[in-house]
């Protein structure tokens, strides 16, 4: 049975990343984690963090909450910084200044820090900026801003680093007149910046440095009331920077961040457009419509606009779907336009979307108007047509024996290789607007083996009219399943990125029986991870001993001559009275006596040394008592 | 004057305390971060600070830093090293794949992060280490589980916790949300013991470029792709291989978690959770243990003897200690073998469990003598390798410890000793025998 199965057709839009204009714009979700990473930092025991975390709240407009603990931590930093740290100074001075309502009063000689420092020509120019703004901060005018101008020019002359340009244009926005000479240094520091990728623009240190140098620029551009050298291409790519940059953590990082995107908002030069895509990546053919929103950096609206689809190229061949045609604006929200991709329809893959801007009235601040890019793609669906799954010989001498299966059932009938065998699965993808065969990316079967559930998995390969064969000699590929003979499930694996139903399915269940294995395979390299068997050691056996009766029925068969012999003994009577009354005789039968005692005992308890030393004593006294008596023995038989 | 003196008191022991204090917070120790460049520093800040609020002194450089030395006068410099530059071409100053390479053989611990672009160098690395770095341009790319967020060729995947490795003590908790891994992948050999596979891709996955038709085998395919893979050398150095920078981002750590076509949708994902239990675990802060003492007697003795005999019982104690929080405390575990060992194990038997981290065998010695070890060879995934062995000597029984009184052997007994008594007897009556010649002729 054919199985065609008719499903919706998608369309799913993505962001793309090359463009001219931005790409990114801070979103409400942006602003809440930069302002819990705010608070957090209030916690800080650094007047600096502090601060920078003070200054990022009033930014975001947001409440400052432990005020008493933080007007504490600033009156501890100013008692406690020397003379030459103007920065700190100017960290407590501002802290303080924002607050507003803290309690009790600075000290008095702070004011004269600062001022000395600034009249100092030792002071390099970031500490010169900080003096200046303490100073600002307490209410004060410094004294000879001309001196302090002079001061600045020599300074920057020596050392024209970034971080000194950075400071020198702030600073210099401050001075008025006075400081006119540093609008010319801005050209200097924007040349210095690095390019990435032809879309970034950043200066080396990060986003603090670039933040520092580029809102300074602007603001040193407003003080002089002249627009800044920077392009409106160079002001595009340093806010991509800035807008890549907004997952930052540190305190100052993120002021800096919200200040210069504040900076790039509101300043009366350049205005950043940004063109995002506002809608979910995955549309349904329900509504094949790409949302766009159009926004500056801060996600504000920019006023009315006409926009306009240049073109839809498709990125695989480079055929232009779509030109020239405008997005409606939405109702109810005046930065989001929409585009109607219906007539690309059945047409799958990515599609590049040049967008251009027009504001309906003409502002010259306005930049990265043309060329905003955007990537969505069509998604397609997909059908399985034909699908055959059977086995054949592995020498090719037979057609395989093929049988049909219906997605999304399961084969109902057995499928039975062994190693002379071939087992072969045939099948066609269609799309299923335009009914034509095509191919996917994906097209892996899988065979499972439902014991353990190892998977092995292979690549169908399409043939020129894309039709997809599985082909596998069982006997050539049982190591890639590690002879394990048995049931297997087959799964088949459609998958692209253009695809809205990539699928898994489940085809049917084989069972493969492999040629047994030269030896055995080693299926857990791991195993050496693991506990070891218990090894219990197996004693000898005691050897059999004969039954105790026998062994006492000999006791007594042994004893028998000895018994006999007293026996017969007594029977006839023994006459003795030949013991000579000697002590000889005495001692050398007491010695035998003992010599056999200590045999006794020898077996019983002592040691063959022990025993030794013992005889000898008492074999002595034996041998000479018998010597003794035996020599009188004879002596009296002689005489007789 | 007792005032003062608990005064002082009080003071050394504030002092104690305090020196304990640097010496924990010490630590974590030198680090050595290597970049492709500074952005990455701020892109990945919650990672590095989560290392420095551990204590870990972090030196970021740039990878091609013309002087990056690792390396001073025979002494190392950093007792850790994280990569994360996955398109450095050739690493700067002294520092180089075997240089990277000694460092590893000499104790030292890495962290390394590719992307789908990432360099051979980092290939080169990878395949010292034992893994396969798919070629430039490769993703991961799965078609059924790839997030929401994913740029449009689903190779921003979603790898459920249940994918990692079954090694709490390597990868924390699996209770927590589905990672967030893009990037390239790795295979390893499957017959290295030593290579850990921490995550998994899903079987729908592959490796591939996402750009290319599949022209032949991906590199990477189905449950075989690693996503994060790990070495714990035989030295206990250990390596820990990302395919994705990315998934130590703070965007992955932040960002939440759906699969496409409905999945259940999660605030944020489980990456910060794996990517802290993974740097607690590759600069071994968890996973390490250690012998605190070992001892062994005769049941119901108290010391060890010089020497043990055949089929004695013995008493075998092992003590071990893991760290935790840069403490020692005692090691938990119910899997713990003892063997006893003369060229081969004549008993392996598990410890039983006592309270104080001490582990307790009893047996009994087998009948055969020789020099025996007691042999503790503890080697779990994720645990550092736990070698202790012990050497004593088993000796025959001597020969007045045999049986004494055998039944069988009773007639011997009795026949030397009933001959001994005649002998004894027979002398006598055979010197002293008066013969009585008067009456016996008179009865002839």
């Amino acid at each position: 049975m054919r199985a065609v199965w008719l499903l919706v057709l998608g369309l799913a839009a993505v962001l793309g990343q090359k463009s001219q204009s931005s790409t990114d714009f801070l979103t409400p979700a942006d602003r809440l984690r930069l302002k819990s990473s705010l608070q957090s930092a209030l916690d800080s025991n650094d007047i600096t963090a502090v601060h920078y975390a003070v200054l990022g709240l009033n930014l975001l407009k947001e409440k400052v909450a432990k005020t008493e603990d933080i007007c504490k931590l600033a009156l501890s930093a100013a008692t406690a910084s020397g003379p030459n740290s103007s920065p700190v100074l100017y960290h407590v001075v501002d802290t303080w200044k924002l607050l507003a309502n803290c309690q009790g009063s600075l000290p008095s000689n702070i004011a004269k820090d600062l001022s000395s420092a600034l009249e100092s020509d030792e002071t390099s120019i970031p500490n010169l900026y900080f003096a200046y703004q303490g100073l600002v901060s307490l209410g004060q005018t410094p004294k000879d801003v001309s001196k302090l101008a002079k001061n600045l020019q020599a300074a920057i002359k020596k050392d024209d680093s970034l971080l000194n340009l950075g400071y020198l244009f702030h600073l210099a926005a401050l001075l008025g007149n006075n400081g006119k000479f540093a609008f010319d240094r801005i050209e200097d520091a924007i040349v210095q910046a690095d390019e990435v990728d032809g879309k970034i623009l950043q200066f080396e240190g990060g986003i603090s440095i670039t933040a520092l140098l580029v809102s300074g620029a602007y603001k040193l551009a407003a003080a002089n009331d002249k627009k800044p050298p920077i392009s409106g291409d160079q002001v595009t790519k340093f806010a991509n920077f800035f807008i890549s940059r907004k997952s930052v953590q540190s305190p100052k990082g993120v002021y800096s961040l919200l200040e210069v995107l504040q900076t790039l908002t509101s300043n009366k030069f350049h205005q950043p457009a940004v063109v995002t895509l506002a809608s979910s990546s995955a549309l349904t053919a329900a509504a094949p419509q790409v949302s766009v929103r159009v926004s500056d950096l801060l996600g504000r609206s920019l006023g009315p606009m006409s926009v306009t689809l240049d073109t839809a190229t498709r990125l695989a061949d480079g055929v232009v779907e779509m030109a020239k045609v405008n997005l409606a604006a939405q109702q109810g929200d005046s930065t989001l336009y929409t585009l109607d991709l219906t007539s690309a329809k059945g047409k799958r893959g990515f599609y590049n979307l040049a967008l251009s801007l027009k504001p309906s009235k003409p502002d010259e601040k306005l930049v990265g108007l043309s060329g905003a890019q955007i990537q969505v793609k069509i998604l397609g669906e997909v059908s399985v047509d034909v699908a055959e799954i059977g086995t054949a010989d592995a020498d090719q001498t037979t057609a395989p024996k093929l049988n049909k299966v219906n997605y999304p059932s399961k084969a109902t009938f057995a499928i039975d290789a062994d190693w002379h065998q071939r087992l072969v699965m045939k099948f066609t993808l269609k799309d299923k607007t335009s009914k034509e065969p095509i191919a996917v990316h994906q097209a892996f079967v899988k065979l499972v083996n439902v014991a353990n559930d190892n998977e092995v998995i292979f690549v169908a390969e399409p043939d020129s009219g894309k039709s997809y064969r599985f082909d596998l000699d069982v006997g050539a590929r049982a190591s890639d399943f590690q002879h394990q003979s048995g049931k297997y499930r087959l799964e088949l694996l459609v998958g692209d990125a253009v695809l809205a139903n990539s699928f898994s399915w489940q085809v049917a269940e084989a069972s493969l029986t492999f040629a047994p294995a030269a030896s055995a395979p080693e299926l857990d390299f791991h195993k050496v991870y693991k506990p070891k068997p218990e090894i219990k050691h197996l004693f000898r056996e005691p050897e059999k001993r004969p039954p105790a009766t026998v062994s006492t029925l000999f006791t007594g068969l042994i004893c028998v001559p000895l018994l006999l012999l007293l026996i017969l003994w007594a029977r006839i009577g023994v006459n003795i009275s030949n013991f000579p009354l000697s002590l000889y005789a005495v001692g050398f039968h007491l010695g035998l006596g003992g010599i056999f005692g200590l045999f006794g005992i020898f077996w019983l308890q002592l040691n063959m040394f022990q025993t030794l030393k013992y005889l000898l004593g008492i074999g002595t006294v034996t041998f000479l008592c018998g010597n003794k008596m035996l020599a009188k023995l004879a002596q009296n038989r002689r005489q007789r | 004057m007792a005032a003062l003196r608990s005064g002082v008191v009080l003071f050394l022991a504030g002092f104690l305390a305090l020196a304990a204090n640097v010496q924990l917070a010490s630590a974590g120790g030198n680090t050595l971060v290597l970049l492709d460049n500074l952005v990455i520093k701020e892109t990945h800040s919650i990672f590095f600070k989560s290392l420095s609020d551990r204590g870990y002194k972090l030196n970021f450089k740039l990878a091609d830093d013309a002087n990056l030395n690792i390396k001073k006068y025979g002494e190392y410099l950093y007792e850790h090293i994280v990569i994360f530059a996955p398109s450095v071409e050739e690493f700067g100053g002294t520092l180089s794949v075997e240089a990277l390479t000694e460092f590893v053989d000499d104790g030292g611990n890495l962290l390394v992060a590719g992307s789908s672009s990432s360099s051979d160098i980092l290939r080169e690395l990878a395949s010292e280490c034992g893994f396969e770095v798919d070629e430039e341009g490769a993703s991961v790319i799965d078609h059924l589980n790839y997030d929401n967020n994913d740029k449009g060729k689903h190779t921003l995947i979603v790898a459920e916790a249940s994918s990692l490795i079954n090694a709490p003590v390597i990868v924390g908790t699996k209770n927590i949300p589905p990672l967030l891994f893009e990037g390239t992948g790795l295979v390893a050999d499957k017959e290295n013991p030593l290579v850990l596979h921490i995550l998994t891709a899903s079987s729908s996955a592959y490796s591939y470029n996402p750009d290319q038709a599949i022209k032949e085998y991906p590199h990477a395919v189905g449950k075989n792709t690693l996503l994060i893979a790990a070495l714990q050398a035989r030295n206990s150095a250990r390596v820990v291989f990302s395919g994705s920078l990315f998934f130590f981002s703070d965007e992955a750590f932040n960002s939440p978690v759906q699969k496409a076509g409905g999945g259940q949708l999660h605030k944020r994902s489980g990456n910060q959770e794996v990517a802290t239990a993974l740097s607690k675990w590759a600069f071994k802060e968890t996973g390490v243990i250690r012998v605190k003492g070992v001892s062994h007697h005769k049941a119901g003795e108290k010391n060890s003897p010089a020497a043990y005999t055949i089929t004695e019982d013995m008493v075998y104690t092992i003590e071990i200690e893991k760290l935790q929080a840069g403490q020692w405390v005692p090691f938990d575990a119910d899997d713990i073998q003892l063997e006893f060992v003369r060229i081969d194990p004549f008993i392996r038997k598990n410890l039983a469990k006592k309270p104080g981290g001490k582990y307790e065998a009893r047996f009994t010695i087998p009948d055969v003598y020789g020099v025996f070890q007691l042999k503790v060879d503890y080697n779990r995934i994720g645990y550092t390798h736990l070698f202790s062995t012990t050497q004593v000597s088993v000796r025959p029984l001597e020969h007045t410890q045999y049986e004494r009184f055998i039944p069988s052997a009773f007639p011997y007994y009795f026949s030397a000793f009933s001959m001994m008594a005649g002998v004894f007897l027979f002398s006598i009556v055979f010197l002293h025998y008066k013969e009585e010649p008067s009456k016996s002729k008179k009865e002839q």
